[in-house]
């Protein structure tokens, strides 16, 4: 009786854990990316992007999502490289983030050439982020994974779609258009 | 319904109640028709008695009790109600409201010092019952009775059950029922469906002299004993379509004694003759009635007679069955009832779930239409598009779910007009102007705030003592207005006075003083004005040396400004002073004006839209980088939305000009296709977009798609300053060269 | 044209529908027969009657009742009967209805 609620126990926690260490990897050109899954809401074709005028390169728009307008943003054109073509396996990955909990949620579409899996990313298997080489900011970057002896980049998705620096930067474009 | 529901239905209940006690107490001193304004407030006591009652909230029960029986002193006649009564009730409703606020499980937590207020309260309500009471022994029988706290009838202790075991209807149509189409014989016949005409009496007593009898009117009345299971609402609904134009009373068998008094005294004839119709319908036996008529005449002689007829006329229908059921829990629930047939209460955040699916099922229903109209089955489509139309109009009256008047965000003023102008000495008017104007429930919570404190601004600063405005030549009693209306796709508010209005120079000292403004900048008069929302000018300083203004205007700026209004000051010295809230209809919806520019759809609101004009070559647009064209003489600048808003410089074959007008502003905006009017759900963009100039929200289409709505206004603003920064850079390079 | 062709001027004598929609017009013949010693109604060609023409009726029994004359109502027809029923006013009426043949067998009168 004990060893069997143990070992329920055991496996709840262990429930947890493969969550906490699962990822949802996707490719930004050649190169792939890894997203902790518990913040991903959905994932969705790419299409009917309205565009909003007047923004950084890395807004590519607005959607609707389920009666939500929702802004996407392009990784590629964040991470200050050229922008991602659409293609046939472009999706959108939405986000939920919560900076802190007295903020409200937000969501938050990201733009990325394709999909690939999800994969459990034991925490061992994670090495602290470069302090450079990744041609990527440092605080963008929460860890990366060890997966079949290659590296993956597992973002800090709450530094890469921090909605404060996002709007401060929106706002930089307009000064700039402004002079 | 549970407790808890319950508890939260009597706390918005008596929110309400107060509210309305307060409202009619106010009117009655600009002497509304005072009967009515008296039983309603004496309801909305009474009410909130009964139903703390029912959660054992006995120190409500017991303080209620008193201002109840005050009040109904006041309705008997016994006193009127004058400005210190009507103050001494006004008080009584705050604590009421104190009482209610303080409820803490079964009972009610209230400090010492509100004690003390209660005390004193009390003490002077007995005041006015002993004055009454002791002179009036007749009265005093009620006052005894009503402390029987659930059995408001009662009164008449020696009321008699009459015997008769069917309902009594007793009914006189309307002088123009015939003219409205209707036909009491049909009643009657519907009547009959529901159970058996025992005994009918027509009342012919109404018919006029052949000289002056209408062939188009009606005079008849009946008298109707009538045996029925069905209930009294069923009753009452074969009466439905006259209910309003006609003397209706139905009486359940059994009724009280009282009540056939009422039906005798309230029909204008001879009171034997009636009584002799009652009579032969069989709903009374000669015993009966001369009981009856022997209590109404010792009734009247003991004075309270004025009491029964206006207790029955004033509880009406409802109190015959509170009366027979005796039992006030059924009472708490007819008159919830009624309630809810007038209002249901929802959660807000329900509604705007609901919105949101209707969103979603509208453009699922594009969806279907489209691919209905794919397969060609004729059928297919027509039932496709019938749906889409249907959607359609559920959405639009779910939209319109959330839009409420401002009307009572406006009245809760009264009181504070009243109460501070008294204090300062002063006589102040309110009026109200668009009261009907709606807007989105959370827009009218939020801009609250700001408006009390524009209004006590106006009260405390803005209207001058009444010995300055004789010096003024103006009338004694100022005015406050406050104003709503629809704009231009927004909402203004305003708040005008009749007071010293503000004085430039002062706050321009003041201004160069602070070091807001550089001491040889020239202002306009407008630009003076808006300092006084610069919070440089929010100190206790400012409010004695600025006439008009006192504190807090950055707080109020700060407030519209959240929600995205803006706020503007006219004002001449010595004449008055208005405040203008300019608030988008944010949340709202708004009937749109539907373009394309590229591949994206804008909305513009359709009010502020002029017309719409082709943009040809004999406008010769764009003459040397010139954007104005020339329409019929008037000089129209454009902005060409294409190279504003997008990098691509493909241009349409054909170009349209939307001409815009807002407030003074005119210009043309160049799409590349007009879409047409537009139903626009205003959809929040988000805080990314926040601080996008030119863009206010975003709507999404029935396709799906998201388009945006411009704010006209930035964007020109946004444009003028562009052009103004050019120049000066142009200038100042030539100057270099 | 309401009136009866032998009796002219005497008798009372709507045709068709009593009803709201010709009572004003109906009224002023009515005037017409009471301004006389008797107040004579044939109803023989009222088809139907509602509350208004209920209400000439009425207007003319309190007349005879007024100024002491007789009112001879003639000729009620099925809807007549109907109404003057319904509202249980044969009594007030009086005088002796005279049953139409087809409607016999229902024998409804006072």
């Amino acid at each position: 009786m004990t060893n069997l609620v143990k070992a329920e126990r055991a496996l709840t926690t262990q429930k947890v854990r493969e969550e906490e260490s699962q990822y949802l990897t996707f490719l930004l050109g050649k190169e792939m990316f890894a997203i902790g899954i518990l913040s991903i809401k959905e994932i969705i074709e790419y299409g009917q992007v309205t565009s909003v005028p007047m923004m950084p390169s890395f807004v590519r728009g607005v959607i609707n999502l389920r009666g939500q307008v929702v802004p996407v943003i392009d990784l590629q054109a964040r991470f200050g490289r050229p922008s991602s073509l659409v293609g046939k396996r472009s999706c959108v990955v939405i986000i939920e983030i919560r900076l802190s909990p007295e903020q409200e949620q937000h969501v938050i579409g990201v733009l990325v050439d394709s999909v690939s899996e999800v994969l459990a990313i034991a925490p061992a298997q994670i090495e602290k982020a470069p302090q450079f080489g990744a041609k990527l900011r440092p605080d963008f970057i929460s860890g990366m994974g060890k997966v079949d002896d290659k590296f993956v980049i597992i973002l800090n998705v709450e530094k890469v779609l921090s909605v404060d620096e996002l709007s401060a930067l929106t706002e930089r474009v307009e000064d700039s258009r402004q002079d | 319904m549970n407790m808890e529901q319950a508890f939260q239905t009597f706390l918005a209940e008596s929110a309400e109640l107060l509210q309305d006690m307060e409202d009619k107490l106010l009117g009655l001193e600009n002497c509304e028709d005072a009967t009515e304004s008296v039983n309603s407030i004496f309801r909305a006591v009474h009410t909130i008695k009964g139903s703390a009652g029912l959660f054992g909230l006995d120190d409500i029960v017991a303080f209620t009790h008193v201002v109840e029986s005050v009040l109904d002193d006041v309705r008997s006649g016994s006193f009127v109600l004058d400005e210190q009564l009507i103050n001494l009730l006004l008080q009584c409703k705050d604590y009421i409201g104190k009482m209610v606020d303080s409820i803490e499980g079964e009972s009610v937590l209230m400090t010492a010092e509100d004690l003390q207020l209660q005390q004193a309260l009390t003490n002077t309500l007995s005041g006015y019952l002993n004055k009454v009471h002791s002179t009036s022994p007749a009265t005093m029988l009620v006052g005894i009775n009503e402390t029987d706290d659930y059995q408001s009838v009662s009164v008449i202790e020696s009321d008699i059950t009459i015997a008769n075991e069917n309902w009594h209807i007793s009914v006189y149509f309307g002088v123009d029922v015939l003219r409205s189409g209707m036909d009491p014989l049909s009643f009657l016949r519907y009547l009959a469906t529901l159970g058996t005409i025992v005994h009918i009496e027509t009342v012919t007593d109404g018919m006029p002299s052949p000289e002056d009898m209408d062939a188009e009117s009606c005079y008849l009345g009946y008298e109707i004993n009538f045996h029925s299971n069905a209930t009294k609402n069923q009753i009452e609904d074969v009466f439905e379509f006259v209910r309003d134009d006609c003397q209706l009373k139905i009486l359940p068998p059994y009724a009280k004694a009282s009540e056939f008094i009422a039906i005798i005294e309230s029909i204008q004839t001879d009171e034997l003759k009636l009584g002799e119709i009652l009579l032969r319908c069989g709903t009374l036996t000669q015993r009966e009635l001369d009981d009856l008529l022997h209590l109404q005449t010792s009734v009247k002689q003991g004075g309270t007679h004025r009491l029964i007829g206006e207790i029955v006329v004033a509880d009406g229908l409802a109190s015959s069955e509170v009366v027979t059921a005796a039992l006030h829990k059924q009472a708490q629930g007819k008159k919830a009832k009624e309630k809810q047939a007038q209002t249901v209460r929802v959660d807000a955040e329900k509604l705007d779930h609901l919105i949101n699916l209707i969103g979603e099922l509208v453009i699922a229903g594009a969806g279907v239409e489209s691919e209905a109209h794919l397969t060609g089955i004729g059928s297919l489509k027509e039932s496709a598009q019938t749906m889409t139309r249907l959607v359609e109009e559920v959405r639009e009256s779910a939209l319109h779910l959330r839009m409420v008047q401002i009307g009572e965000t406006f009245n809760r003023f009264q009181r504070v007009v009243r109460d501070v102008s008294k204090e300062l000495g002063k006589d102040i008017d309110l009026q109200i102007n668009g009261a009907e104007t709606e807007l989105d429930k959370t827009v009218i919570e939020k801009i609250s705030d700001p408006l009390m404190h524009l209004v006590r601004n106006s009260i405390d600063h803005g209207i001058e003592s009444p010995a300055l405005r004789a010096e003024r030549h103006k009338p004694v009693t100022g005015n406050v207005t406050l104003n709503a209306y629809h704009e231009s796709g927004t909402i203004v508010i305003e708040v005008s006075d009749d007071g010293g209005g503000l004085n430039k120079d002062k706050i321009l000292q003041k201004a160069r003083a602070n070091g807001l403004v550089s001491p040889d900048t020239e202002l306009s008069a407008h630009e003076i004005y808006q300092l006084i929302f610069e919070a440089g000018f929010s100190t206790a300083d400012a409010v004695s040396n600025i006439s008009g203004r006192g504190v807090g205007m950055d707080v109020v700026r700060r407030n519209i400004e959240a929600l995205r209004g803006t706020v503007e000051i006219d004002s001449e010295y010595t004449v008055g002073t208005t405040i203008r809230i300019r608030l988008p209809l944010t949340l709202a919806i708004i009937d749109g004006f539907m373009m394309k520019v590229g591949d994206v759809f804008y909305v513009l609101p359709l009010d502020i839209v002029e017309e719409c004009i082709e943009l040809n070559a004999c406008h010769s647009e764009g003459q040397e980088g010139r954007h104005y064209i020339n329409l019929r003489g008037e000089v129209l600048p454009f902005i060409r939305l294409g190279d504003y808003f997008c990098k691509s410089q493909r241009k349409a074959k054909r170009e349209n000009i939307v001409v815009i007008k807002y407030g003074n502003l005119k210009a043309g905006f160049v799409v590349d296709e007009l879409m047409g009017e537009f139903q626009t759900v205003i959809k929040p963009l988000g805080p990314l977009f926040e601080r996008v100039p030119g863009i206010s929200g975003s709507t999404i289409l029935g396709s799906g798609e998201v388009a945006l709505i411009l704010d006209a206004a930035s964007l020109i603003h946004l444009v003028m300053q562009r052009d103004g920064k050019a120049m000066s850079v142009a200038a100042q390079q030539s100057a270099l060269h | 044209m309401n009136r009866s062709k032998e009796n002219a001027g005497a008798i009372f004598c709507p045709q068709g529908d009593l009803t709201i929609y010709t009572a004003q017009q109906q009224k002023e013949q009515l005037m017409l027969a009471i301004n006389r010693n008797t107040i004579q109604i044939n109803l023989s060609e009222v088809t139907d009657m509602d509350t208004a023409g209920l209400q000439l009726l009425i207007l003319a029994k309190l007349e005879s009742l007024r100024r002491n004359i007789p009112l001879i109502i003639t000729g009620h027809t099925r809807a007549v009967l109907d109404v003057i029923e319904l509202c249980n006013l044969s009594g007030f009426f009086g005088d002796p209805v005279f049953i139409p043949s087809d409607n016999a067998d229902k024998g409804a009168i006072s």
